[in-house]
């Protein structure tokens, strides 16, 4: 019933055709839904808007950049924690920002992972390779509760 | 002279209270000894006079014994009873006479009989012997005579007095008795029984004059005395008859006769037959020791006495003589001793004068020393160069000073109380008010204990309309205030400068911090913005290049695959170039923490962090001891790992490359640690540009580098408060030192 996908939140067309193509290497692709911004983040979440006819399912990651319109990564993520629903969803932040306080803040929200993202795009390839292969591989989720 | 004091005075009485009570003493012990010694002399003397009248009675005693011996033996020669009986036969025969009288000269020759008178059996006078002798018989005598006829006894009369009264007779009365029977004398001389018939033929009076030799063996007394004597009484009726001539009186032989009951008379006593103490009061009244005796076979008693006076006379003498020295003495001494208290009193009260004296001339100088102080003290105040003024308690400015009026300008005359004082230098009631009530306040605290008049500054208005900020105060002296004004008003516009100014300051100090803080948050939120915004076309740029040559490498020609490689390897270099600008200026901005770091422990992890870069490398660590230094653990580990990063990166074509970390001899007020390499080194010359930022001296092909490390040290170092410098020779290594300041612990 639940498939494995992960949520990709980026607002970067560039971004976004990297990362996909990085994911691409490694046949990641496919299981990657992307959210443009943090209101569809939300409303992919919430299975609501746009996303109100997606299949059910709880992505079984959040790639989530924090520089973003509307509402930025640091807002997502705490509404994410915030909420008893997708509390236990593992969040990664994964943004070029490498500032103080972004990675406190994030932190103290309970974010399971901060990636930097590499300007190397060799790097940067092989970080999201682990990160997907990791947390869609690897990582064990607990059952998650029913979806009103 | 002046009265001793009390205290003198007490001591006086005290030694004549001594004095007087050891006078008393000796005179009372003296005393008693004057009287246990009478008492002896008394018991000694009666002694003596109870020897003595033993004596004399002894005497008398034998005296008479040997008298009627005498007359015994006249009665018992029966040869003079014949003659006498012959006289009277024949009265007128001269022969017969002169028998008898020749009987008479054997028997009485040499006796002490005075004379003796024969008288017949008729008591009629035949003869007198000796011849030419007084003829007369008293009449005791003839009644003796008479009773010695009837009982042809010998009588013995007592003692008598003469017909004329002048001599004292003692009789012996010798019958004369022929005896008839037989011619046995001895039974003659028996006494044989008258009646018998013998024949008196008369009596033989045998007169013992008692002057002769019984009155002057009573009368002489054996040892050298004045008033001592014996004497003889006897009793008449209720009479003491004195026998004897006594000494003290002439012609009271026979004569003198005292009261048989005289209590204290020793002749009336021992005839009364009372035991004689020895004390007692004679015939003429006068106190006499007296030793009291009876002479056996006569009524007589003896009495020898002595005069108490006499007998004490010798222990008077020597009480007087004993006791005129003792009150001599106590006298000399008395004398003395008061002659010495009186020069000590003396001596003394002149002492006393002479310090009275001094003190008065010290109390006169001491009272001119204080005067002169006075008028100095006064002279100090009136010129003293702050204005002062005196209240005494009823609020009169008793005393202002000079200054006082020259700086306010109001005189004695303007402000003679307090009251005129508020009046006009207070001028505004509001303020007048508010001044009236702090004065009070400062004067009832120091009134509470405190003295000091609390200083409050007042707007004082001066005479001439000047306003001045004076500070007012004072001390209380008793209920009297001394108040001193000082003149603030410079001070107080000063102050309010000053205040206005620093007033300024803060706000241009808050508007600073204020404009660095904003400027803090602008720099923040570049840093910020660049991190990400920069970043981004970056990865994209590498990212896409890199897609490109996975997609189309192999079809494209080599030149083409190195414009490729080219635009990633210069996006790697911005992205790196971001990074580091960006840590750069994070070190300006974060806050320093300062620990105590073990700088040894600090290398192991920086070498550590570095393990990427010495992987496969041959490299010759030496770590020397290093110190412990005060300063922010991340920032200092920046330090190490840049400059060792530094050292291994310059050491690369060195096998094995050498690189040395160590602490160098500063002085004590910094450490200074080096890390040395034996690499490529450096030119001197351009030393100075190695800690620029992005300062490089080797090109970009030789060793990969930004130029950003050593400014970073130099930034973190600086921070720190030390100091950093490199040495280096072309090929021949380069050591880096940089300092930090020892703070002690």
């Amino acid at each position: 019933m639940t498939l494995k996908r992960m949520l990709l939140v980026e607002d970067n067309d560039r971004d976004l055709e990297l990362t996909l193509a990085a994911l691409e290497e490694f046949h990641l692709a496919n299981a990657v839904d992307v959210a443009r911004d943090g209101v569809e983040a939300l409303d992919y979440l919430y299975v609501r808007g746009q996303f109100a006819d997606r299949p059910p399912g709880q992505p079984i990651v959040v790639l989530l950049d924090i520089k973003m319109p509307r509402l930025n990564g640091r807002e997502v993520l705490r509404r994410i924690k915030a909420d008893p629903q997708f509390k236990h969803l593992p969040v990664v932040m994964f943004t070029s920002s490498r500032e103080e306080p972004d990675l406190a803040e994030c932190y103290l929200l309970g974010v399971n992972a901060y990636v930097v993202k590499p300007v190397d795009f060799l790097q940067f390839a092989a970080a999201v390779k682990q990160v997907g292969a990791f947390w869609g591989l690897l990582n064990e989720l607990p059952s998650p509760p029913e979806l009103p | 002279m002046s009265a001793p004091p009390p205290a003198e005075r007490r001591e006086a009485w005290g030694f004549l209270l001594v004095f007087v009570f050891l006078a008393a003493g000796i005179a009372l012990g003296g005393l008693r000894y004057f009287q246990h010694r009478q008492a002896d002399a008394r018991s000694s003397a009666h002694t003596e006079l109870e020897t003595i009248a033993d004596l004399k009675i002894q005497q008398i005693v034998n005296w008479r014994k040997e008298r009627l011996t005498d007359a015994n033996l006249i009665l018992g020669n029966p040869s003079l009873a014949l003659e006498a009986l012959n006289i009277l036969d024949q009265p007128e025969s001269a022969r017969t006479m002169q028998m008898f009288t020749g009987w008479l000269d054997l028997l009485l020759q040499g006796s002490p009989f005075e004379r003796a008178l024969l008288l017949d059996d008729k008591l009629n006078l035949r003869l007198v012997y000796p011849e030419g002798a007084s003829r007369a018989l008293t009449e005791d005598a003839r009644r003796s005579a008479e009773e010695a006829l009837r009982t042809q006894q010998l009588v013995v009369t007592d003692l008598h007095g003469s017909e004329n009264g002048r001599q004292v007779y003692l009789d012996f009365v010798v019958p004369l008795v022929v005896r008839r029977v037989g011619t046995n004398d001895n039974a003659l001389a028996a006494g044989l029984d008258p009646s018998r018939a013998d024949r008196s033929a008369g009596v033989l009076v045998l007169k013992l004059n008692a002057h002769d030799f019984l009155f002057p063996l009573v009368q002489t007394w054996p040892t050298a005395s004045s008033t001592a004597e014996t004497l003889l009484v006897r009793r008449e009726g209720q009479e003491v008859l004195y026998l004897n001539e006594l000494r003290h009186q002439p012609g009271t032989a026979m004569n003198l006769r005292r009261p048989l009951s005289g209590a204290r008379l020793p002749a009336a006593m021992g005839l009364r037959g009372e035991k004689v103490l020895g004390e007692g009061v004679d015939y003429r009244g006068v106190r006499v020791v007296a030793a009291v005796r009876p002479v056996p076979d006569t009524p007589w008693v003896m009495v020898a006495k002595v005069d108490e006076a006499e007998l004490y006379a010798p222990l008077r003498r020597e009480a007087l003589a004993v006791g005129t020295v003792i009150l001599a003495l106590l006298l000399a001494s008395a004398l003395a001793v008061t002659l010495l208290w009186r020069q000590h009193n003396e001596r003394f009260l002149q002492a006393q004068l002479a310090v009275e004296r001094e003190q008065r001339a010290t109390a006169e100088r001491a009272e001119l020393t204080l005067r002169e102080a006075e008028a100095r003290i006064r002279k100090m105040l009136v010129m003293a160069p702050v204005p002062m003024c005196h209240l005494n308690r009823d609020g009169m400015l008793a005393f202002r000073n000079e200054r006082f009026v020259q700086v306010f300008g109001y005189t004695v005359e303007d402000v003679p109380t307090l009251a005129e004082w508020w009046q006009l230098a207070f001028p505004d009631p509001q303020y007048r008010q508010w001044a009236i009530e702090r004065w009070d306040e400062a004067v009832r605290h120091a009134a509470a204990g405190e003295r000091d008049i609390a200083a409050v500054d007042y707007k004082v208005t001066c005479n001439n309309g000047d306003e001045r900020m004076v500070e007012i105060s004072g001390i209380m002296l008793g209920e009297e205030l001394l108040v001193t004004f000082i003149d603030v008003t410079e001070r107080k516009l000063a102050q309010e400068t000053m205040r206005k100014f620093n007033g300024e300051l803060e706000l241009r100090v808050r508007q600073r911090t204020a404009e660095l803080e904003a400027s803090m948050k602008e720099l923040d939120a570049f840093a910020y913005s660049v991190s990400h915004d920069l970043r981004a076309p970056l990865r994209h740029v590498s990212g896409f290049a890199e897609l490109l040559r996975a997609s189309a490498g192999p079809r494209l020609p080599d030149q083409s695959r190195h414009y490729l490689e080219e635009i990633t390897g210069s996006a790697t270099q911005m992205g790196r170039l971001i990074d580091d600008l960006l840590r750069f200026s994070r070190m300006g901005r974060t806050e320093l923490r300062q620990e105590r770091l073990e700088l040894a422990g600090l290398v192991e992890e920086s070498i550590q962090q570095l393990g990427s870069e010495i992987n496969g490398r041959n490299i010759l660590w030496k770590k020397n001891p290093l110190p412990a230094v005060q300063a922010d653990p991340a920032l200092l580990r920046q330090v190490l790992v840049n400059l060792l990063a530094n050292a291994i990166k310059y050491t690369r074509p060195r096998d094995p490359a050498m690189i040395e970390i160590g602490c160098a001899s500063g002085n004590g007020q910094e450490t200074v640690i080096f890390v040395r390499d034996n690499g490529v080194g450096f030119d001197m010359q351009y030393g100075d540009k190695l800690f620029g930022v992005f300062q490089r001296l080797h090109a970009e092909e030789e060793f990969e580098g930004t130029g950003v490390g050593l400014a970073n040290v130099r930034r973190i170092i600086a921070r720190h408060g030390g100091r950093t410098w490199a040495e280096g020779k072309v090929n021949e290594g380069a050591t880096f030192y940089f300092s930090l300041p020892s703070h002690q612990p």
